[in-house]
């Protein structure tokens, strides 16, 4: 069985948010909610200043505390070590949120795509409302670019009072294709594969470079591996001085 | 009159409590604070009050049953009725904070051993069904001491499991590990003290029951002062140890979020009124042999605690991490909507109600033998 | 199902329907590309098999991806769009492209939401409100295309009546290639002059410092893969403009290979990822460009094999010292002595330091580094540094550093675009009658080509546009009085500075039409509204573009079933309006129209469709047609070239107009540009005055011998000191598709990918030492104000910004547009608009709209 996981090149990353919109897309997020994200950071002051971006998403712990926590198993892990959700065995209860040390999961506070719920034109006979739009392209589901391969291992559209996360796109996995952000990435910042096999990439990037862990401290065993730097500046070495 | 008028005052609390709960299931959680970051609020905080409560009172009916102490007997039944009202407004706060209630029943489909959330939700539904068995044995005079002691071992296995399911998680330094666990079940005995005083005393005069009735009955209610003094003054102790150790010595990293909850409402609350004020006036003989003092004690220490409750709940959350903290400052503020309010009012109206039947039909002061009597 | 859906079709989507099977060619390269994204062997089956299955039935839930090109921003890649069942689900990089390959920035996901916007306008609307004005609903009524295009057709047979066609006035916004049947033919052919593109709120100044010292007008590609040192000048390429997603896709290689540095007063996308940051004060960077000049000269690091050098071999350019011209021998350059003498020889980069706010030792630093790499050093001109009002010789100066260090045309630096073959549509001057030839003779309504407007585009006095001086020429009735005027994807009244002149002058117009996709801040003066089709899903067309050595020919083509009845700005509209025109009879437009043939059937076009499509096939025959075959990817017919999207040049010939520099007059990298000496005398000699007063009256300082080489010019800002006491810095956002997304969630919910912006929010950035200066904390609302003008945003500090400037993105402060984009449609604006801020200025050499370093601001808290 493999066991998936991704490592984050840093220093290729552009800090362009491609995959966290491609991610919405791939996975009909409704408003507000971000499988995979970002923590960014502006250190030193002017004119010693950089800005650093670190992609953000489910880590997939091996030991995750959101899987430990779920009264019911809805969240639970999969043979190829994927953090899998089953929207239909949540109470909503949010533990998992309150267990996870990374804050990646979402609660569908409402009813998802608000926005394209409204009835209401700007310019009454000249233009239409947003649920007339996903009406009329996409009989009234969700929204009109609605991606309906999400719907074959999850619900296509999570419903409200339930919880949400990125799964790896599992649903592309299982068809022998990559995350939905991994493709999306221009910058060839996100690599995946399988920890299992020997000679994947994935594993000679793990070798090559000293790679980090979000909280490694915890123990959590996290599957997102990042290596390098966002800002591999060059300088011009001095002892210093005092 | 003035009795329709509460019973009034208490279907018009149900009746809020139950457009909010229309609302909120048809509306969604937005009615809350809604950020994935405060991702449990004030319904949460009250079902802990509540369930803290509830087991609170747990011990102190099982002082006279479980230990033997016959002088305590008098209180029984009222304090098992109470277990149960107030269980009961848990569960109403608890469903009010369930995102998808319906889907509770993979709890028995889909069990999780390792969560100390089904542990919780297991012992509770055990401890409902242990409840109204052990009150119906009171009820038709057949005390059972197993079921008794079983209240007493559930009570204890909820409010440290609460402490469990708050406590433990790595993600949340700022809850101070194991402390919960310990503070979860003294302070719940506090509330279950408080809630009998005040029920007993205040309750029955408002209904016009004076009570005591008698002087071994005012003698009681000095003595479960005295014991309702000695355990607030022990989490008192127990609580300042907390803020010295999570408010002084600690990294901010680990302990920003407690540091910064010091100096919140729901902190200071908890602090002076909740625990300093009714120490010093169970701490004053002349004034904690007055009903009014152990009245006004209670009801401070149930608002402190109430307060705390949701403290601590805040403590976990305030503090946003890794992407929850783009965008936002590094402390987020708290204020519960309207909906949240009328949520906790929705569990407490509930309690008070079916606590007001209770008095009216159960004859809930009176001991086995009055029971008997009377039937 | 899928005969249903056929029924269900509009006669666009069957030319789809006939090309459901995917030929083996397209399969197999589907499949390739499929498998190099996913690296495991065994992972490669599954996908084969869902390919396998698309192929044969692809109206199934997977879908089909089509070729399709991306217009959000300038950078034109070539993509593919996932349809299913007739609508358009994501969006990727076109595998085919050699420019952008499989890679995609940010943007492209937008387009979802653009596509799909509920606030297009979905049916022609006319005004009802005869008053026109910001604050005067127009009253819009759904009309029938068949009203507009009436109204339309009056109108223009109303001018040719009374013989006054240049009256008639064309705005072009967003195009593609088929813009000439519009903006060119149909003007010409109706008999005005004045067809007016937005050219030059785009970029034109950028061109102006290639074309004179290179001859090469236009936007340059980057070697970045083989560069050793790339100095980035006021352009951010990783968030926008141009080649975002091929620059995204090797920046992490380019940063391992090359020392990175940013110039820029701002710390931007690129900046964030470069190995320094220049945070220059804004409108100095000529000073640091002819510093790093002068130090790669007395160091002797220019690129000896493409400038040649001293004929004894010793270096005698010393700081502050004359060299004379005959000791040194010139290879492939003109004019490095001249240069030195004239300008080069004091600039040194103590000079250099005190006007740009950085330190020598860092100028001189870097400057060695950049020789010491030649020839793979990249100078890379971005619009930041000539977008001003004395941008030009910025942008040469900046230029000129790659013919120093010899990075033209070379290994690891600049190049420029690849040749391609495409073919003009056919010419309209048979179909021009006497009335449209004397319209056409009048003089252009943006007054260019007037001593003070030179816009010596390429070399030609008047040659380029200054489009937003248009407003004034309508306002003045300067040369002449506008009467009917038709726009297209363009939004002047937001998109161009000093905006309230152009809500003045469309108010002015009696009769505008404008196309669009959306209810824009132009299309509320309008008194008829055409729902336009969107770029990437819903017309023909093509564009081209270049990056990574290569040139790209990418199609425009409808792949998805739209939503309403929209029609085509450049084809299908005009083809409508010349069957009315030809029913008023004038039939000339619409035979001319007939002669875009279909190049595979000989056959004309019968209708509007028919005619986007063969005008097409016509422009682009040589790309696939294998008999005309002329180099690049070969095709076997218009079939495979349409699914595969995107026709690829030749790689890049290095070197080869090393002294055969087509367009200057040397034929050599000009220093001392003989080009523009010679350009500048033809315009003084049409104005018959001299040059020194050409340039006197375009605000620049030079004169004499200096109006011919690169040099430092103080930058002219408006604004009193005192009074203003921030310089205003401009950018763009890595989310902007041209200032049209702001209606797009994601957008918002994302626009806290420009570093130091936030999510749902328009934040003017101080550095935290103003902010303390005048009180203002991050959160505040305030007012930001120009001598021309005001906005309401909110306060942010950040590190990343200069003291003394104050940073904002440009993309919000929409009044119309749509729910998401304004605050309240038609009144209120979400965030602010930076033109607002921005004086009508000019860099007067190209006609470019000055947007950098031209305005001083004021802060006041709201």
């Amino acid at each position: 069985m493999p066991k998936y996981a991704m490592v984050i090149d840093l220093q290729s990353c552009v800090g362009c948010g491609a995959c966290s919109i491609a991610c919405k897309n791939e996975n009909n997020l409704s408003e507000g909610i971000f499988w995979s994200s970002k923590i960014t950071e502006t250190v030193g002051t002017f004119p010693n200043v950089r800005y650093h971006y670190m992609p953000t998403l489910c880590n997939h712990c091996e030991d995750a505390p959101c899987v430990r926590g779920c009264p019911t198993q809805a969240m639970h892990k999969l043979d190829n070590g994927i953090t899998m959700h089953d929207t239909k065995k949540c109470i909503g209860c949010r533990y998992c949120m309150y267990n996870c040390p990374y804050g990646v999961i979402s609660f569908n506070w409402e009813k998802p795509f608000k926005f394209w719920r409204d009835d209401e034109p700007v310019l009454k006979g000249c233009t239409p409302s947003p649920q007339e739009v996903v009406r009329k392209v996409n009989n009234g589901t969700a929204t009109p670019y609605y991606n309906p391969a999400r719907a074959e291992t999850l619900a296509g559209a999570r419903p409200k009072g339930v919880v949400e996360k990125c799964t790896f796109c599992d649903h592309r996995v299982k068809r022998g294709e990559l995350p939905y952000c991994v493709e999306a990435c221009p910058a060839n910042a996100r690599v995946f594969g399988d920890l299992e096999n020997g000679t994947h990439e994935i594993k000679f990037l793990l070798g090559k470079f000293r790679a980090f862990r979000l909280k490694e401290h915890l123990g959590t065993k996290p599957k997102v591996y990042y290596i390098r730097n966002f800002n591999p500046a060059a300088y011009d070495r001095t002892k210093g001085g005092v | 009159m003035k009795g329709r008028l509460w019973i009034g005052l208490l279907s018009l609390g149900i009746l809020l409590g139950l457009v909010t709960a229309f609302r909120v299931f048809s509306t969604g959680f937005v009615l809350y604070a809604k950020t994935d970051i405060l991702v449990w609020t004030m319904p949460l905080a009250a079902y802990i009050f509540f369930s803290l409560t509830s087991s609170g009172l747990a011990f102190v009916s099982s002082i006279p049953i479980v230990f033997g102490i016959k002088r305590y007997e008098p209180l029984e039944k009222r304090t098992v009725f109470l277990e149960i009202a107030v269980l009961m407004a848990g569960f109403v706060c608890l469903i009010m904070h369930l995102g998808s209630p319906l889907n509770v029943i993979y709890l028995l489909l889909s069990p999780n051993l390792a969560s100390p959330l089904w542990w919780l939700a297991m012992l509770y539904g055990v401890y409902l069904a242990v409840l109204l068995a052990s009150f119906w044995r009171i009820q038709t005079a057949q005390v059972s001491k197993t079921l008794s002691t079983l209240v007493f071992l559930i009570a204890i296995a909820t409010s440290t499991a609460l402490g469990w399911l708050l406590g433990l998680p790595d993600a949340r330094p700022a809850m101070n590990g194991s402390f919960l666990t310990v503070y979860f079940p003294l302070t719940a005995f506090a509330c279950g003290l408080a809630a009998v005083l005040l029920f007993s005393l205040a309750y029955a005069r408002a209904s016009g029951n004076p009570n005591p009735t008698s002087a071994a009955q005012a003698d009681l209610y000095d003595e479960v002062a005295k014991v309702f003094g000695v355990v607030i003054g022990v989490t008192l102790v127990l609580f300042i140890w907390r803020a010295i150790i999570g408010g002084v010595s600690s990294s901010e990293v680990e302990l920003g979020a407690f540091r910064r909850m010091m100096q919140s409402l729901s902190f200071q609350t908890e602090l002076w009124l909740g625990l300093v004020a009714p120490f010093v006036l169970m701490l004053i003989p002349s004034v904690r042999v007055t009903t009014w003092g152990k009245v006004l004690a209670s009801l401070l220490l149930l608002v402190g605690m109430f307060a705390g409750r949701l403290e601590f709940i805040l403590t976990a959350e305030i503090m946003p991490f890794g992407q929850l903290g783009e965008g936002v400052p590094q402390f987020v503020s708290y204020l519960p909507t309207i909906s949240e309010v009328l949520v906790a009012l929705f569990g407490l109206a509930v309690m008070l109600l079916l606590y007001t039947l209770g008095e009216r039909y159960l004859n809930l002061d009176g001991t086995q033998e009055k029971s008997e009597a009377g039937t | 199902m899928e005969v249903k859906e056929k029924k269900k079709m509009k006669p666009t989507m069957k030319d789809f329907l006939d090309d459901l099977k995917l030929s083996r060619r397209t399969f197999m390269k589907a499949s390739a590309a499929a498998g190099t994204a996913v690296a495991t062997g065994a992972a490669l089956k599954p996908t084969f098999r869902a390919l396998a299955e698309a192929s044969t039935a692809p109206a199934s839930a997977q879908g089909e991806w089509r070729a399709a090109t991306c217009q959000g921003c300038t950078s034109w890649c070539s993509k593919q769009v996932l349809v299913i069942d007739g609508r358009a689900v994501k969006a990727r990089g076109n595998p085919n492209s050699k420019v952008n390959g499989g890679a995609s920035c940010p943007r492209v996901h937008l387009a979802m939401q653009q596509v799909y916007d509920p606030d297009r306008v979905k049916t022609p609307m006319k005004r009802t409100n005869p008053k026109k004005g910001r604050n005067e609903d127009p009253g819009f009524v759904p009309i029938s295309w068949d009203e507009a295009l009436d109204t339309i057709a009056d109108k223009i047979m109303e001018l040719r009546n009374n013989n006054e066609t240049h009256k008639y006035m064309l705005m072009r916004g967003r195009y593609s290639y088929m813009r000439d049947i519009l903006y060119d033919r149909m003007t010409k052919i109706i008999g005005s002059p004045n067809n007016i593109s937005h050219s030059s709120l785009c970029a034109e100044a950028e061109k102006f410092g290639p074309f004179y010292t290179e001859g090469y007008w236009g936007y340059r590609q980057y070697d970045v893969e083989n560069a050793r040192c790339i100095t980035v000048w006021g352009a951010d390429p990783l968030a926008a403009n141009r080649q975002v997603s091929y620059y995204s896709s090797v920046w992490g290689k380019a940063i391992d290979r090359a020392h990175i540095a940013v110039v820029e007063p701002r710390l931007s996308a690129t900046a964030a990822k470069a190995d320094e940051w220049f945070p220059i004060k804004p409108g100095e960077d000529g000073a640091l460009a002819v510093a790093f000049a002068h130090v790669l000269l007395t160091e002797g690091l220019w690129y000896k094999p493409f400038v040649g050098d001293f004929k004894d071999g010793v270096n005698k350019f010393v700081a502050g010292q004359e060299v004379n011209e005959e000791d040194f021998e010139e290879l492939y350059t003109h004019g490095i002595v001249k240069w030195w003498n004239l300008e080069l020889k004091d600039r040194t980069a103590e000079w250099a330091a005190e006007k740009t706010g950085l330190t020598a030792k860092q100028i001189t630093r870097h400057a060695r580094e950049m020789g010491m790499d030649a020839p793979h050093s990249i100078s890379w001109l971005g619009g930041g540094p000539c977008m001003q009002v004395r941008g030009g010789y910025t942008a040469m100066a900046v230029h000129a550093l790659n013919g120093i260090v010899g990075a033209v045309d070379n290994v690891g630096g600049t190049l420029k675009s690849n040749k391609e073959y495409t073919s003009k549509f056919p010419k309209p001057d048979d179909f021009m009658d006497e009335i449209a030839k004397k319209g056409k003779k009048h003089e252009k309504i943006d007054q260019r080509g007037r001593l003070q407007f030179p816009c010596i585009n390429a070399g030609k006095s008047g040659k380029g546009v200054i489009t937003n001086n248009a407003a004034d020429g309508i306002l003045n009735e300067d040369p002449n009085e506008i009467k009917v005027a038709i726009a297209y994807m363009n939004n002047f009244a937001f998109s161009a500075p000093q905006p309230e002149r152009w809500e003045r002058a469309l108010s002015k117009i009696p009769f505008l039409a404008h196309i669009t996709t959306n209810a824009s801040e132009f299309s509320w003066f309008a008194d008829i509204v055409l729902p336009n089709t969107h770029h990437m899903f819903e017309k023909w067309g093509y564009v081209k573009s270049i990056g990574n050595g290569y040139r790209q020919v990418t199609l425009l083509q409808p792949v998805i079933e739209p939503v309403w009845d929209y029609k085509t700005d450049e084809t299908e509209i005009p083809w409508l309006i010349a069957e009315k025109l030809a029913e008023r009879g004038f039939p000339n437009l619409l035979d001319h129209y007939k002669e875009y043939k279909d190049p595979e059937t000989g056959k004309a076009p019968t209708n509007e469709k028919e005619f986007a499509l063969y005008s097409l096939k016509y422009a682009t025959q040589k790309l696939w047609d294998p008999a005309k075959h002329k180099g690049g990817d070969k095709f076997n017919g218009w079939e495979e070239f349409r699914q595969t999207g995107v026709w690829n040049s030749d790689p890049y010939p290095y070197r080869k107009r090393w002294g055969k520099m087509k367009k200057t007059k040397t034929k050599k990298f000009e220093f001392y540009s003989e080009t523009l000496k010679e350009a500048l005398q033809k315009h003084a000699d049409k104005h018959e005055t001299t040059i020194d007063k050409v340039l006197e009256v375009c605000f620049y300082q030079a004169r004499g011998e200096m109006a011919f080489v690169p040099h430092y010019e103080e930058p002219y800002v408006l604004g009193d000191e005192a009074e203003y006491p921030f310089v205003h810095v401009d950018y763009k956002s890595r989310l902007n598709r041209e200032g049209r997304s702001a209606n797009c969630m994601w957008y918002h919910e994302f626009k806290d990918v420009d570093p130091g912006d936030e999510r749902w929010d328009d934040v003017a950035k101080f550095n935290p030492i103003d902010a303390k200066k005048i009180g203002i904390k991050s959160g505040d609302r305030i007012r930001l104000i120009s001598p021309t003008g005001k906005l309401e945003c909110t306060a942010k500090l950040w590190e990343g910004v200069r003291p003394g400037t104050i940073a904002k993105c440009y993309g919000q402060g929409h009044w119309v547009y749509g729910r998401l984009a304004s605050k309240e449609f038609g009144k209120v604006p979400r965030g602010g608009n930076n033109n607002d801020l921005i004086p009508a200025q000019y860099e007067r050499l190209s006609g470019s709209t000055a947007y950098y370093a031209v305005t001083r601001l004021k802060v006041e808290k709201v």
